[in-house]
C-alpha cells in the first residue's frame, strides 16, 4: 500500500525547510507519495519554481489557491488547471467554499472549518463536492496547533464534515499541512485522526492511501492527454 | 448568496438535549465563571476528544442570575458525560459551588415551561 500526504508547504512560501530536507524527512516517515503545495502569486512563479524528480519518492507538484474574492478564485484556477498536478483551494470563507464545490478543476478543498464557528459546510456545499469530486480535506495541522476549548469545537466541526461528506458521497484526504519537518507525521497515524472523527479504519486509511492516489493518478491522465492534444495542434 | 452555511434539514441535524442545572453556591455566580469552571471540569475529566463529541452550548441568556439556574445544550447520546463532569464542578470564581441537574428535555420550549417557570411562552426565541 502507497501512503500519501498531499499538502506540505516548503520554504518557497510558507514552510520553514527546503525541498530537500522535506523529502529527507518524509522518508524517514515511510511517506510514498509528497504533494508539495506551496502558494503563489502568479502563474510563472509556478512554472519557476524548482522541480526534482525521484525514484524513491512520488513528488507532486500542486498549488493551494488562497482567493479573496469568487472572481479571483475562478480566475486562478483556470489559469493553473493546465499546469499544476494538484490544486488545493484554501477554504474557511464560506462563499469561497461554495464556489470550490462547484468547481470540478478544483481536486481538494483545504480546511473549511478554518477560523470559523461553525463547520463551514452544509448539506449543498457537500453534495456540490460528490457531485464534482471535489475531495475534503482533514487538516492535522488545525489539531495540532489548537489547544484545549478551541481544540474541542476543531475536532467537532471536523466530525461534523465527516458526517456529511459521508452521506453525499465526498472523498475525504488526510494531510499534515505541515509548515515544516516537524508538523509532518506518518501517514497511518494521520489515518487515526480520521477513525477517531467517525470513519471506519479501512476508511480511515484509504484517506491517506487509495483516495489521494486516485486522484494524482486521475489528474496525470489528464494532463498528458492535453500535452498530447496541444503538440498535434501545432503539427 | 449568504456568508454563513444554510440551516440543515431536520433529517442531517444533530439530535439535541437540554440539561437543565441549579447552581448552588455562597454567593451568587457570575455567568462567565461558571462557564469557565464548566468547560475547566470538562476538559480535564473527559479530555479534549470526549468533549468535541459532546457538542456542547452554554445557552447565554438563558442563564438566571437570580435563580440561578441555566441550560446546556448537548449532543442526545452524551447526556450522562456531562451530568458526570458537571457533578465534579467544585468552585466558579472564587466561591464554592455545586451543581445539580434538574432534568433533561427535547426542547426549549418543555425547558421553559417545565422547569425554568415561563408562564408566558408567547416571547419564545
Amino acid at each position: 500500500m502507497k501512503y500519501y500526504d498531499l499538502h506540505v508547504h516548503t520554504n518557497v512560501s510558507v514552510g520553514e525547510n527546503s525541498l530537500e530536507e522535506i523529502v529527507e524527512q518524509a522518508k524517514r516517515l515511510n511517506i510514498d507519495g509528497l504533494g508539495i503545495t506551496d502558494y503563489f502569486s502568479t502563474v510563472d512563479e509556478f512554472m519557476r519554481r524548482k522541480k526534482v524528480k525521484r525514484p524513491d519518492i512520488d513528488i507532486v507538484f500542486g498549488v493551494i489557491i488562497r482567493a479573496e474574492t469568487e472572481s479571483q478564485l475562478k480566475k486562478t484556477v483556470n489559469a493553473v488547471r493546465n499546469k499544476a498536478e494538484l490544486i488545493l483551494v484554501h477554504g474557511g470563507n464560506y462563499e469561497i467554499n461554495r464556489l470550490a464545490s462547484e468547481m470540478p478543476e478544483v481536486d481538494i478543498l483545504a480546511h473549511p472549518e478554518l477560523e470559523r464557528r461553525d463547520s463551514g459546510i452544509d448539506h449543498i456545499v457537500a453534495r456540490n463536492m460528490g457531485e464534482n469530486n471535489v475531495a475534503l480535506e482533514i487538516n492535522f495541522r488545525e489539531i495540532l496547533e489548537s489547544f484545549k476549548k478551541h481544540r474541542a469545537y476543531v475536532l467537532s466541526n471536523m466530525r461534523r464534515n465527516i458526517y456529511l461528506a459521508k452521506k453525499y458521497n465526498v472523498p475525504i484526504v488526510t494531510t499534515s499541512s505541515a509548515y515544516s519537518i516537524w508538523g509532518m507525521r506518518a501517514c497511518r497515524d494521520l489515518a487515526s485522526f480520521a477513525n477517531l472523527l467517525g470513519l471506519d479504519l479501512p476508511e480511515a486509511i484509504a484517506t491517506v492511501s487509495s483516495t489521494p492516489e486516485q486522484i494524482i493518478t486521475s489528474n496525470r491522465q489528464k494532463l498528458a492527454n492535453r500535452l498530447d492534444m496541444r503538440i498535434g495542434d501545432e503539427l | 448568496m449568504k456568508s454563513q452555511p444554510k440551516i440543515l434539514p431536520p433529517s442531517l441535524r444533530q439530535k439535541k438535549r437540554y440539561i437543565i442545572f441549579k447552581v448552588l453556591s455562597e454567593k451568587p455566580v457570575e455567568y462567565m465563571e461558571l462557564v469557565q469552571s464548566i468547560w475547566r471540569s470538562l476538559l480535564n475529566f473527559l479530555g479534549e476528544l470526549k468533549t468535541s463529541e459532546l457538542n456542547i452550548w452554554i445557552i447565554k441568556n438563558l442563564f438566571d442570575q437570580k435563580t440561578q439556574r441555566g441550560l446546556i445544550r448537548c449532543s442526545h447520546k452524551e447526556v450522562e458525560y456531562i451530568r458526570s463532569a458537571l457533578a465534579l464542578v467544585e468552585e466558579a470564581g472564587e466561591t464554592r459551588v455545586l451543581i445539580k441537574v434538574e432534568g433533561v428535555t427535547g426542547t426549549i420550549k418543555s425547558a421553559k415551561k417545565k422547569y425554568l417557570g415561563y408562564k408566558d411562552l408567547t416571547d419564545f426565541k
